[in-house]
């Protein structure tokens, strides 16, 4: 974007440019959406550079102080929780494990479920895929329940399979993928039937290297999804070795509530902490992510 | 390389329409034949079901001396050229050649042999590195005959292969496809619906209507003894005047309450439809003999030659001469030869005289 502006701008620019009043409203209302949008962060972070007994004292706070590198640290290396099992470089590899398995998993599995419905002549495909569809209407708040019953009874809680399986299932990644599949070029296929691949070759050799570009795009959405779940991991995570970043930062608020002052500072590093990784994902990615949504390369 | 063998091939879709009635026909070894036809005349069928990728609903279909009728396509010993090229777009033009030898386990140095031997041949091998979005589209076209080549089959199939290229380049290409098939002299079956091209790479070409063989023979036999009324209105560029007439039984067509002298070999009297390709009459401006009145409409000017588009006895007409024929500024007579007539049945349109 900004390179096509340039390109347009710089011939035409003339010396003095006209002011336009225009202009300036535009960038206004922008200016005044992202101030908004980004305050509570701003504020996150410079709250942090307080000490705990500064911020009890006075809330919120608008300003830098010096104790920020020293909450970031503490965050990061100090034991706590409950059981003291448990520190921010912990938590945020627990995240990044759900983060990651979450996306991963997700696109596994859609993958297969859009290529079995595409591809093969199933007899209710078309209903399957609409059965599917309709998971949309069954988020997981919905089936929390039973899924956690089903859980439970498997014995899967407290671990990482039980953190990420039931939640793979991914109606929305079915149907880009389904889509994407239905726009790639019968003849392609045929192709490559002719030049002997079976079904698994195909799928490997030739659908999945064709969907990079979409792999890419659904697993940054996906990735920051599985991020920042919150209520499946509560229930069926209470080890705290377990805990990812988003559920433990309000529990390791709240374990010295009472009598002592709740650590604030180091509950906001972890909330700036919980933020990072998404955000450079999508930052860096954001290419790939436009390039899977729009364009596919054929 | 083999002789191909289609023994009443006929396709039948589930929802019961039939895209192919029973047809039979050989292709010689080495020999190119193309199935030519408008669309949905089930050329596109009968190729698709030689090499498998659709299912036969009767009939025998031979490849050398094997019947392939529910053999797969990897197995078929076959390639294919397709419309859209169906190169695959995330591989490089030698991964895409080697792809089809690389699932059939050749050795890894066999495989590179051949590639390069068929890149050398079409001209490719500064290309072998590239993506397939990165080539034009003729060369392309030619990583598509390369991923055809390299594997050496007994039969190649081409599905309207150079439908995709613009008009020069379809003829650069056409001729680079035929001279290559000399070369490897592999079996080939053609599909198009361009008589141009048809007439032009031909040994021998099957015209298809309605999913049936309405001729097979060498491109001059079909343009100079046309079958049907369909196969001499399809073939020929501008098609075949063809107008109703009368046959008097006797070597004369009335039209209207002219007469034109044909060669009919003892055909009864009936009524007929009247052919006569356009380059075939002469235009004079005085009334000799047998020449009938030609109201000319229009002059097309195509530079090699001139198209007169005109009516005889309220029939349309076209006329196609040479740039040099002097057109007569009064009015205009078609001299028409006995032996340029071709007549057909009225109904079935099937072809009376020899």
């Amino acid at each position: 974007m900004a390179e096509i502006s340039q390109t347009i701008a710089t011939p035409a620019a003339p010396p003095r440019r006209r002011f336009r009043w225009g202009r300036v409203f535009d960038h206004a209302v922008l200016i005044l959406g992202s101030a908004f949008m980004l305050m509570p962060v701003l504020l996150a972070l410079t709250t942090m550079s307080f000490s705990d007994v500064q911020i009890e004292r006075q809330g919120i706070i608008f300003g830098l102080s010096d104790q920020m590198g020293a909450n970031f640290t503490k965050a990061m290396t100090e034991k706590s929780g409950f059981t003291e099992a448990i520190t921010g470089t912990r938590m945020l590899m627990n995240s990044f494990i759900l983060g990651i398995g979450f996306a991963l998993g997700k696109i596994v599995i859609s993958m297969m479920a859009a290529y079995a419905i595409v591809y093969f002549r199933l007899r209710f495909a078309t209903f399957a895929f609409w059965i599917i569809f309709t998971t949309l209407l069954l988020p997981l708040e919905v089936r929390i329940l039973p899924s956690y019953e089903v859980v439970q009874g498997m014995g899967l809680t407290n671990t990482y399979t039980g953190l990420i399986v039931p939640l793979i299932a991914s109606a929305t990644g079915t149907f880009f993928f389904r889509q994407f599949f239905r726009s790639v070029p019968e003849e392609m296929i045929e192709a490559a039937r002719i030049d002997g691949a079976g079904p698994v070759k195909f799928f490997i050799d030739i659908l999945v290297p064709l969907s990079r570009t979409m792999i890419a795009a659904i697993f940054i959405i996906m990735f920051v999804f599985g991020w920042n779940q919150y209520l499946w991991p509560t229930l069926i995570t209470t080890e705290e070795g377990l805990f990812t970043l988003v559920r433990g930062i309000k529990q390791i608020i709240q374990v010295f509530e009472g009598a002592t002052i709740p650590e604030y500072g180091k509950g906001l590093a972890l909330a700036v902490i919980a933020m990072i990784p998404p955000v450079a994902i999508v930052v860096f990615f954001q290419n790939w992510f436009v390039k899977g949504l729009v364009e596919s390369e054929k | 390389m083999a002789k191909v063998s289609l023994q009443d091939i006929r396709k039948v879709y589930p929802n019961g329409a039939e895209a192919v009635t029973p047809s039979s026909f050989d292709i010689d070894d080495g020999e190119l034949i193309v199935l030519v036809g408008p669309s949905g005349c089930g050329k596109s069928t009968l190729l698709r079901m030689v090499a498998g990728l659709e299912d036969i609903t009767e009939g025998t279909l031979r490849i050398g001396d094997r019947v392939v009728n529910d053999v797969d396509p990897a197995d078929r010993d076959i390639a294919m050229v397709f419309q859209n090229y169906a190169l695959y777009p995330h591989m490089s033009v030698y991964k895409n050649m080697a792809y089809g030898l690389k699932n059939r386990k050749l050795p890894k140095d066999e495989i590179d042999t051949k590639v390069r031997q068929a890149a050398e041949m079409l001209n490719l091998t500064e290309f072998l590195e590239r993506r397939p979005s990165q080539l034009s589209g003729g060369q392309r076209q030619r990583v598509a005959m390369g991923r055809a080549i390299v594997r050496e089959p007994a039969l190649f199939l081409f599905d309207e292969p150079l439908s995709n290229l613009d008009a020069k380049l379809r003829n650069q290409m056409r001729i680079e496809i035929r001279s290559l098939q000399r070369r490897v002299n592999v079996t080939s079956m053609y599909v198009t619906h361009d008589q141009v091209e048809a007439m032009t790479m031909a040994d021998r070409i099957i015209v298809l209507n309605h999913g049936r063989i309405e001729q097979i023979g060498t491109p001059s036999e079909i343009y100079n003894t046309p079958a049907s009324t369909f196969v001499a209105s399809f073939m020929g560029a501008p098609p075949m005047n063809l107008m109703p007439a009368t046959y008097d039984g006797a070597g004369y067509v009335r039209i209207g309450d002219k007469s034109v002298a044909v060669i009919a070999n003892g055909a009864p009297k009936s009524d007929v439809q009247f052919g006569v390709r356009p380059e075939n009459v002469s235009l004079t401006g005085v009334p000799k003999g047998a020449a009938l009145p030609f109201t000319l409409d229009l002059v097309e000017e195509l530079g090699a030659s001139r198209l007169l588009h005109g009516r005889i006895e309220g029939h349309s007409f076209v006329v196609n001469t040479a740039n040099t024929t002097r057109i007569p500024d009064g009015p205009t007579y078609l001299d028409i030869p006995a032996e340029a007539v071709h007549l057909f049945a009225p109904d079935t349109g099937q072809r009376l005289s020899a």
